[in-house]
């Protein structure tokens, strides 16, 4: 099982992180294929994402990831080679495999055990796998193909392969290795961790005279004949550290005598002298040399300076496949340093933790400020401030790293639509934009299930059948839209889809039946649409697997409602429909808005604010006023909340919008704006209308902070009834 | 622990005696010691009975001065290898280019 050292334990979550990137990253490629057709550069990242995780794997002793991700890996190198084709159906079992390895990562990460029903699946793939691979007509170069559990990849045996069963490893450490801190025994030592040193000479041509050497300088190579059952990336990685810095060839066992030629002619000895070694620590026979040595001059006759590379392909020495993957190899790794560098795992613990340390920080601050102004020293005064922007600039750093791309959230969804359409048996492509768009991590967290849910929800009931959509004339292929965008203080996330619309009439007669309105309740379209959101309210004809069942657009709305969010529907009958949620930029800290009832303070998220009025006492109506020559509706917290008191004598209009509604708040004084901590209210308090949250005062004071959505929806409503 | 260079003379045979980690930290004086010797003695013995570490850049030194003894013309003989010396020598399967004598006491063969 795995190691408990916490060292490994830490590797091992990086392992899972990887292993999920590389499984979305095979995913995406099987995707595009499966629309654009078969690539080499994409079954290449497709193989490449597989036997790097079957790589890691091994390391961690992950036995059945490594079993599994083998055998998907021997098709795929047939695919690769063009042995056999791509198809829509393995394409289907590739994608299926991905998802049965993200279990399995799942699974383990989360220490649970494997059920009955994943290793049924693990039973059924490997089969369906097996099945795949035996319909494949031997290969092209028709030597037979290597049928060996221990070989990471089918390896092709020719002729030419040279006798020995044993690695072949050329190492010339580079200058600066004791300078960096490495010293090249400890990789021999680790090495023989591995497997058998069968053959060792140290070289010592590059050492120059005691006299004149660096003492600190490293002249040391070696050549290593090396025996074991580890497969080309775990010996690799052996010189991990030094890969940059020192020229390392490794040959795998029973290489092509090519391939040796290669090594011969790319190391910075001259090529009789390195034949000689090669032979001495055991790699090749003096046949073999031979053979190589005399391939060699052959070429050099030919008269043309072709690249080695090219003339042991065209020999067919090397298989193409081989030169080009080893190519595209180092390219990655290249480019995957280079990321490295520029990035940082963090856990989302430890930035949850920093993120509530900051809202303690702003409380504290918000308190010296306070203390400060009372003590009316200047200088105080002036520092608290300092303090207070300085507060305000970490605040906005700490959120900041929390963001996350919207394509995060995003990519997850050509999957599903795909999936999703084939169970409906409709033709429904998905477009997405606005990538770029970031959001808090846990907002994307929570938001993904209603998303996916509309998603579905859109297809089903969305997007017509292929015959309906012929008969009105439109194209055969239905298309969802996934976009995001900013918007005035928060995020917009629209799941659109060019379908018939939803059916007014239909919606309206199903809620009178079910009775959440009455015949006579005069509503708008906007309102019928948001019906479909009341519990257990569905008006599909058929209940499918995808959706229907009448649970879903209820949950929606609540999860979108619990991270302070909102949803509307805006749709045109025969032209489909688009569904509005509008996320806030954070859950967990805002600009707030104080303003004060009686004795009591309130908060108002800035974000909704539009602009701040006296209170015009003298006009004789109480329910709106008139601002700029229109009638801006008006809300008297003191009457929503009940407070007894007397009506202030200086009163204001905070006029605050929601989506496209306007109302004026009557307040008593303004106090101003403060950053704000979101505390979750208790239980006790969840229901209480109109408030979302508290938060606590710089003097220690509880505020409740309004919850504007519901209070303009409140007072829209109320509006209605009379 | 860094390394202690002491300079016998036995008969005609400069001795170096070896103490400490025969790394890094040490080539350089090492190479400086040797160098020195090899021009003043015929005969330069380095006792490596008191080396707890070695590494490759100390590996490398002794390499170098058998290289440099062997051009030179003088004998330079590596004795009471220690099992740090002999446990690097074996890796690098260095022994025969050293070609000295080996004495294994008991405890190197546990």
């Amino acid at each position: 099982m795995i190691a408990i050292d916490p060292q490994m334990d830490a590797a091992l979550q990086t392992f899972f992180e990887e292993g999920r990137d590389l499984l979305q990253e095979m995913e995406r490629a099987l995707l595009f294929m499966e629309s654009a057709g078969a690539d080499p550069e994409r079954i290449n990242a497709v193989f490449r994402a597989a036997h790097t995780i079957k790589g890691s794997a091994g390391l961690f002793g992950l036995e059945e990831v490594v079993r599994f991700t083998h055998r998907l890996e021997n098709l795929l190198d047939h695919i690769r080679s063009g042995v056999i084709d791509l198809t829509p159906l393995r394409i289907t079992l590739l994608l299926s495999c991905g998802d049965h390895i993200a279990e399995y990562l799942d699974k383990t990460s989360a220490d649970m055990s494997l059920d009955e029903h994943f290793l049924a699946e693990d039973l059924r793939l490997l089969t369906e796998l097996t099945e795949q691979l035996g319909t494949a007509p031997p290969a092209r170069t028709s030597p037979p193909v290597r049928k060996s559990e221990s070989r990471p990849t089918p390896e092709i045996i020719t002729t030419d392969a040279v006798k020995t069963g044993n690695w072949h490893i050329s190492l010339r450490f580079g200058r600066d290795t004791f300078r960096d801190g490495m010293d090249p025994l400890s990789f021999l030592h680790y090495l023989e961790q591995l497997g058998e040193i069968v053959g060792l000479v140290t070289l010592t041509d590059n050492l120059p005279a005691l006299i004149q050497m660096d003492a600190e300088s490293c002249y040391l190579g070696f050549e290593i004949s090396f025996k074991s059952d580890a497969d080309k990336s775990q010996v690799a990685d052996v010189f991990d550290f030094v890969k940059n810095s020192s020229i390392i060839h490794i040959l795998p066992a029973h290489s092509q005598i090519g391939a040796y030629l290669q090594l011969i002619q790319q190391l910075p000895e001259a090529d009789q002298h390195l034949g000689a070694l090669l032979i001495s620590v055991g790699t090749l026979t003096h046949e073999e040399l031979q053979k190589a040595l005399a391939l060699q001059d052959a070429g050099n006759h030919s008269g043309q300076h072709q690249p080695l590379g090219e003339i042991l392909v065209a020999q067919k020495m090397v298989q193409e496949p081989i030169v080009q993957g080893a190519l595209e190899k180092q390219q990655q790794q290249r480019e995957h340093q280079v990321v490295e560098r520029q990035m940082l795992r963090v856990r989302a613990a430890d930035l949850d933790q920093l993120v509530n340390l900051v809202g303690e920080l702003v409380i504290a601050s918000a308190a010296n400020s306070l203390y400060a102004a009372q003590n009316n020293a200047e200088e105080r005064v002036e520092s608290a401030a300092q303090v207070a922007r300085l507060v305000e600039d970490i605040r906005d750093g700490a959120l900041h790293l929390r963001m996350i791309d919207v394509a995060e959230v995003f990519q997850r969804f050509p999957r599903v639509v795909r999936d999703t359409a084939r169970t409906l048996g409709k033709n429904i492509r998905l477009e997405i934009s606005g990538e770029g768009t970031e959001l808090d991590k846990s907002m994307a967290e929570k938001i993904t299930d209603p998303l996916m849910h509309l998603v579905r929800n859109a297809m089903d009931h969305g997007i017509e059948s292929a015959e309906r959509r012929h008969a009105l004339g439109k194209p055969a292929q239905g298309c969802i839209s996934l976009h995001a965008c900013h918007d005035a203080g928060g995020i917009i996330i629209e799941v659109r889809d060019d379908g018939g619309g939803l059916n007014r009439e239909k919606i309206l007669g199903k809620a009178i039946e079910k009775g959440l309105v009455t015949p006579e309740q005069q509503l708008s379209d906007q309102e019928i649409y948001a019906l479909i959101f009341a519990p257990g309210f569905s008006t599909a004809d058929q209940v499918s697997d995808i959706s229907g069942r009448g649970v879903g657009m209820d949950v929606v709305r609540q999860n979108i409602e619990a991270i302070r969010g909102s949803i509307e529907i805006h749709s045109t009958p025969g032209a489909g429909s688009t569904m509005r949620i509008r996320l806030p930029l954070t859950l967990s800290i805002i600009d707030g808005f104080l303003v004060k009832l009686a004795t009591d303070t309130f908060v108002i998220p800035a974000e909704s604010v539009e602009e701040c009025l006296e209170y015009p006492e003298q006009q004789g109506t109480v329910g709106y006023m008139v601002l700029r020559d229109q009638a801006l509706p008006l809300l008297h917290l003191t009457g929503v909340f009940r407070f007894d008191a007397q009506p202030e004598k200086r009163r204001n209009v905070i006029v605050v919008r929601h989506g496209q509604d306007r109302v004026g708040m009557v307040v008593g004084a303004i106090l101003g704006n403060q950053q704000t901590v979101i505390k979750p209210l208790g239980k006790l308090f969840d229901q209480v209308p109109g408030i979302s949250a508290a938060t606590i005062l710089g003097n220690g004071d509880v505020a409740p902070i309004l919850d504007i959505p519901a209070l303009i929806h409140h007072h829209a409503s109320a509006k209605h009834i009379h | 622990m860094s390394m202690d260079i002491q300079q016998e003379q036995n008969g005609a045979v400069q001795r170096l005696r070896l103490c400490g980690d025969l790394d890094i930290y040490a080539a350089a004086s090492l190479r400086e010691h040797i160098l020195k010797a090899l021009e003043q003695s015929h005969q330069v013995e380095l006792l490596l009975e008191e080396i707890a570490e070695v590494d490759g850049a100390g590996l490398q030194v002794l390499v170098a001065a058998k290289a440099e003894a062997l051009r030179l013309g003088v004998a330079l003989y590596l004795s009471g290898h220690s099992r740090a010396v002999l446990d690097a020598m074996q890796l690098c399967r260095l022994m025969p280019y050293f070609g000295d004598p080996i004495l294994l006491t008991r405890d190197m063969t546990g």
